[in-house]
């Protein structure tokens, strides 16, 4: 027993601290789960509240998806970026507390008369994370969780439509409105502390 | 026009990136609690675990406990007059005869009527009283009757050398289980409990976690109401967070027959919650996007019976059960990133039922402070939403100070 301790010893001597720290968390080691917590909470937490809208909820979440996360752990290959493959646990989810309360169908009733911008992009730049943050937390659910799957996930309008059970239109559409809703805020914002 | 959308993206994407936002650390303990190793209930859980088991705790102390008000009597080893002494019962407890502790009510009623016309100068109580009451004396304590003879013939009390000692004296069957004698002092509710009181009080909701998600610290969050949006009015497009229920109040309980009382009051009860939602005016504009807070308050009517379950005279415990009837006097939205406020009246009535336990301890000699926790299933009256709509079955925690009138 003391002999294949020292050799998963020596053999872990060559890995990286993150995977040294997965593989204590995987046995259990409530010290190795807590650093893991400390450096990726306060990443995940952001996350979690651009898809909840508040951070109450958010908390919640973050709490089911560390419960997931140190639960699964065996299943992280070790292969590509351990923070990556935490990310994906977090949006999962937080979409799947949005399925639960059934919220994502109930975006459409918000009835915009507004356009879709024609101003140049420049009138969006330098976004404020907190000012942005708010903007997109105050979103309807629907539009919310397209846009944050499409524009800072990366995802396609057919993964979106296939994970939320949406048609591909209906992402397309969903992510425009939540981008014309976004582009006034934002204008909206920056012409009341213009006047100010 | 694609090109504009993806630069925003792009914007927006670099903004949101590198985020990092701190985190309560009540998070991991709430995490740490739901690893396998170790298990920690929510705080309003063990806490509403506590309170009960102090509750009971504090019950059950009082009553194995020797009822400090009764008089222990003591023989003085020595002297021609009998000497006869009182001392409280907590004090002596190891020394205490309980067949004397349990026998002198009895003793204690008859001594009354027969000390005065004997004119029993040492001491009117105690000794003197045991041999005014023979029958009492011999039924439950020769000893005490045998004691207590020299009141009538002091020549026998001057020799105190005859006298047997005092676990010689004591008669077996006499002896009482010290629980029965406290039971004994508790089978009759204090006098305090039989006056009518005024409470000054506060109450706390929460509510269970069923469905939802609960933070005892922020409050409870809900899904919104499928509503169509209304032609005129407020329609809500997210996730409803409501507030822990707040109310104020004002009490007063009479006492009925035996150990049961009645309570009434006037109650103000604060509900509040948050969600984003849009608001149509009359000429069916839209105004979206609005981060609304709806204050609801409530004037009500409780009326609960009550029923003393232990009751020392300082430390009561008590069950109760009632209802209560409440007027909704006022709903306002008032938006958080707009100059926005919407009033509307609150139609009809909000009718409850609840039942509880409570703790009441006497800080002074007519004051007192109370705790109730309760649980409450508020009826489906056609009220606003609020907590109680989305969760009608609710925990309060209610204390406050009690007068004793």
């Amino acid at each position: 027993m003391q002999h294949l301790d020292l050799e998963l010893h020596l053999n872990s001597r060559n890995d990286s601290e993150e995977v040294r720290l997965v593989r204590r968390a995987r046995k259990g080691d409530r010290a190795a789960q807590r650093t893991i917590y400390e450096r990726l909470a306060p990443k995940m937490f952001p996350i979690c509240i651009r898809y909840m809208g508040n951070r109450a909820i958010a908390e919640d979440v973050l709490q089911d998806g560390f419960v997931t996360l140190f639960s699964k752990l065996d299943t992280f290959s070790g292969e590509g970026s351990f923070e990556g493959w935490a990310r994906k646990i977090f949006v999962n989810t937080a979409l799947m507390s949005l399925r639960k309360s059934d919220v994502l169908k109930e975006s459409d009733d918000i009835d915009s008369a507004w356009d879709v911008s024609s101003d140049s992009p420049t009138v969006f730049e330098n976004l404020g994370y907190e000012e942005l943050m708010k903007m997109i937390a105050a979103l309807p659910s629907g539009f919310r969780t397209v846009f944050n799957l499409y524009v800072i996930e990366g995802y396609s309008h057919k993964e979106i439509g296939e994970a939320l059970g949406i048609s591909e239109n209906t992402s397309r559409s969903q992510l425009q409105r939540a981008r014309i809703i976004l582009q006034h805020k934002i204008k909206e914002t920056r012409e009341k502390n213009a006047g100010q | 026009m694609q090109d504009n959308e993806r630069k925003f993206d792009l914007l927006v994407r670099s903004a949101m990136e590198n985020a990092t936002e701190e985190v309560p650390s009540r998070v991991w303990d709430s995490i740490e609690g739901r690893l396998p190793g170790r298990r920690t209930a929510p705080v309003w859980r063990w806490s509403a675990g506590l309170v009960g088991a102090l509750a009971v705790a504090l019950g059950l102390v009082l009553v194995l406990r020797t009822p400090s008000d009764n008089p222990v009597i003591q023989i003085a080893p020595s002297g021609e007059q009998p000497a006869v002494a009182e001392v409280p019962a907590t004090a002596a407890v190891a020394d205490v005869d309980p067949g004397v502790t349990a026998a002198e009510p009895a003793a204690e009623r008859a001594a009354e009527a027969a000390a005065k016309p004997a004119g029993a100068q040492a001491q009117p109580q105690g000794g003197a009283r045991a041999a005014a009451q023979p029958e009492a004396a011999q039924a439950a304590e020769p000893e005490a009757a045998e004691s207590a003879a020299p009141a009538e013939a002091a020549p026998a009390a001057a020799k105190p050398a005859e006298r047997k000692p005092r676990e010689e004296q004591r008669a077996p069957e006499a002896v009482k289980p010290l629980w029965e004698s406290a039971y004994a002092d508790f089978a009759e509710p204090a006098k305090a409990a039989r006056r009518a009181s005024l409470d000054l009080k506060g109450m706390l909701g929460s509510n269970d976690k069923v469905s939802g998600n609960f933070n005892p610290f922020n409050g409870y969050y809900a899904a919104p109401e499928k509503s169509p949006t209304p032609k005129q009015g407020i329609s809500e497009a997210s996730e409803s967070i409501y507030g822990i229920p707040v109310t104020f109040g004002l009490g007063v309980r009479f006492p009925l027959a035996g150990r049961f009382s009645i309570g009434t009051g006037l109650d103000y009860s604060f509900l509040t919650r948050t969600f984003t939602g849009s608001f149509v005016d009359a000429a069916g504009a839209v105004k979206p996007g609005l981060e609304l807070v709806n204050n609801l308050y409530y004037i009500g009517i409780p009326v609960n019976l009550y029923y003393n379950i232990v009751d020392s005279g300082r430390l009561r415990l008590y069950g109760f059960a009632g209802g209560e009837v409440e007027k909704g006097v006022a709903s306002s939205f008032r938006a958080r990133n707009a100059d926005f406020v919407y009033r509307e009246s609150v139609p009809g009535l909000q009718w409850s039922v609840d039942a509880g336990l409570g703790v009441q301890y006497m800080i002074l000699d007519r004051v007192g402070v109370f705790f109730d926790p309760s649980a409450r299933y508020y009826f489906d009256c056609g009220q606003p939403k609020s907590v109680r709509t989305q969760k009608p079955f609710l925990f309060n925690l209610e204390a406050g100070f009690r007068f004793d009138l």
